[in-house]
């Protein structure tokens, strides 16, 4: 079983290594982002935004909105926030133990 | 602070490591420039993002302009991108040969049997082999399996990686030296004949004695070369090299060309353990005449295959979860697209509208042939399909849109941005692999192939630039 909720597996430190290493651009491109997915993401499914005051089921609907948008720069944010987030997730030792990645 | 050498050579991967063989075995005085830092065997770890951040180009995110932003995926480090490729050791293809020869008159300039002469002698070096089946776990064993199903040419994958242990971690650095990339063989052959490595300096330009190349300039130095300066610094770093050292030539950045590709993920539902087994160990050829497409496997760490798995939330963490059964093909496609490098660096490239349905046309056959061979479900994250096909829906591929924006596409063979040609108006190097207009200055990377391949181009950058320096010192 995988561990779920990003921010209980440490995620906020990742970012701190990530600011530290990722390039300029690549950091401007993760907060845009995180700005579109906050802000532009629950307009897709009629909820007024910010993301913050959605419950779970809104906030899934609205970034799967996002993803699978039609217009190809909010489908490109998404993998950028996906991106980022599989650095971190994918490298957790409880993640690679559910999926039998063993090292 | 000043040095001189008879060489000064600008990067360290697959063709400044290649000719720094060459030129060492004639003098000792050799100096190879590299942007990147030095790496060793040990520092090597098993985790996507240090490795990113310490030796590919912009931590691997470097991305084309264009209707599709395309991932450009390059090493930066002592050994280039050698240090980061699955160590595949491919020939120039013939039919490529006779485009060059026939469409851009290179045929005496680079002979066939010349190419395929220092193939040889570089094979022999790097000690390539097939990869053994013992080590190709189940990702290579399935396409393998399809594609003697299928009867399509394919072939245990020829790779410079001899005691592979089938880690899985080519892309990562090699955890046990096996495979031969340029910091363990050719540079460490040219440093115990005298060869002096340079690293974590960029070289802002070549410096001139009228119109005679007479060093470089790096921030920390000046290295002078009495003979000769050679650059080979990437189809995307040497022409901004050209550019800086005040080159001017209007194909200098043009006819960038190169190999996008992507994955198709099988389902399947036994084990198949991309952790296990040679990174890229099977490849086919029999779809190279029909769609203009190689197809091969390639492990991917869970950082790399997370990230590109279609989806968020539920669906997204449904097809994580799908790791220890999936299988990792992908297709580089010889697209007829072409693009260009600027002054500033940025990187544009489109497709041309003969290269999607070449795509879709590979990326059907091999959903197809997962199928053949027992998948459950196909993941081919084009934009509108949907997540998982299903036996029988992989014709949905062929009607997927014709926006290249709707394909996540990535490239990591690059070349042309210095092209040669026998004409100086046709090209920026002569067929001796000299800049034209200039003494003493020549371009030994991919930067001066005419065309793609169509297959991995480690072994084809090596034997020109082995042919360029040998050359230099006949």
């Amino acid at each position: 079983m995988l561990p779920q909720g990003l921010l209980n597996t440490g995620f906020e430190d990742f970012l701190v290594e990530f600011d530290a290493a990722a390039p300029a651009d690549f950091r401007r491109v993760f907060r845009l982002a995180l700005v579109a997915a906050g802000w532009v993401a629950p307009v897709l499914v009629g909820r007024v935004p910010p993301m913050s005051r959605l419950n779970s089921d809104d906030r899934a609907r609205a970034l799967a909105a996002m993803d699978r948008s039609r217009l190809p720069e909010l489908r490109q944010l998404v993998i950028v926030l996906k991106t980022v987030a599989s650095l971190h997730y994918g490298a957790l030792p409880q993640v690679r133990e559910a999926i039998g990645y063993h090292r | 602070m000043s040095d001189d050498f008879d060489y000064v050579i600008v990067g360290s991967g697959a063709a400044g490591a290649t000719a720094a063989r060459v030129l060492s075995d004639s003098t000792t005085s050799v100096a190879v420039v590299e942007e990147g830092p030095a790496v060793t065997t040990d520092e090597f770890v098993d985790r996507a993002f240090p490795t990113l951040a310490r030796i590919y180009r912009r931590m691997g995110v470097q991305v084309t302009r264009g209707r599709a932003p395309m991932l450009i995926i390059q090493g930066r480090c002592v050994g280039g991108s050698t240090v980061i490729n699955s160590a595949i050791m491919r020939r120039l293809p013939e039919d490529v040969w006779k485009e060059w020869a026939d469409l851009h008159g290179l045929g005496s300039a680079l002979p066939y049997d010349a190419v395929d002469g220092a193939s040889d002698r570089i094979d022999s070096e790097l000690r390539a082999e097939p990869t053994p089946e013992s080590v190709w776990g189940e990702n290579n064993r399935l396409l393998s399996a399809a594609a003697i199903k299928a009867s399509l040419s394919g072939s245990s994958t020829r790779r410079n990686a001899p005691g592979c242990r089938g880690s899985a971690r080519c892309n990562l650095g090699c955890p046990h030296g096996a495979k031969q990339s340029m910091q363990v063989s050719y540079l460490p052959y040219a440093r115990s004949k005298g060869a002096q490595l340079f690293t974590d300096e960029r070289v802002e330009r070549v410096i001139w004695r009228g119109t005679q190349a007479a060093g470089v300039q790096t921030a920390k130095r000046t290295l002078g070369a009495s003979k000769a300066v050679l650059i080979a610094a990437s189809a995307v770093q040497t022409p901004e090299l050209l550019w800086r050292s005040g080159l001017r030539n209007r194909h200098i950045g043009r006819h960038f060309q190169g190999h996008p590709g992507m994955a198709v993920v099988g389902l399947f539902d036994h084990a198949v353990g991309l952790g296990d087994g040679a990174t890229q160990g099977f490849e086919v050829d029999g779809l190279r005449s029909d769609a203009r497409v190689k197809l091969e496997t390639l492990a991917t760490p869970p950082e790399t295959f997370f990230g590109g798995m279609p989806g968020t939330g539920r669906d997204w963490i449904d097809l994580m979860a799908e790791f220890p059964r999936a299988a990792v093909w992908v297709l580089p496609l010889r697209a007829y697209g072409e693009g260009s490098v600027t002054r500033s660096g940025s990187i544009s490239f489109e497709l041309d509208p003969r290269d999607l349905p070449n795509l879709r046309r590979g990326l059907r056959r091999a959903a197809d042939l997962m199928f053949e061979v027992g998948a459950r479900d196909v993941v081919c994250p084009i934009y509108g399909l949907p997540q998982r096909l299903r036996a029988g829906e992989t014709g949905l591929i062929e009607s997927a849109p014709d926006d290249p924006a709707a394909y996540p596409l990535a490239m990591s063979h690059l070349f042309g941005t210095a092209r040669m040609s026998p004409l100086p108006e046709a090209g920026v190097v002569g067929t001796d692999f000299r800049v034209h207009g200039t003494e003493n200055l020549y371009v030994v990377d991919s930067s001066v192939f005419p065309t793609n391949l169509g297959v991995n181009p480690q072994l084809t950058i090596m034997a020109l630039a082995r042919l360029a320096a040998e050359r230099l010192v006949a």
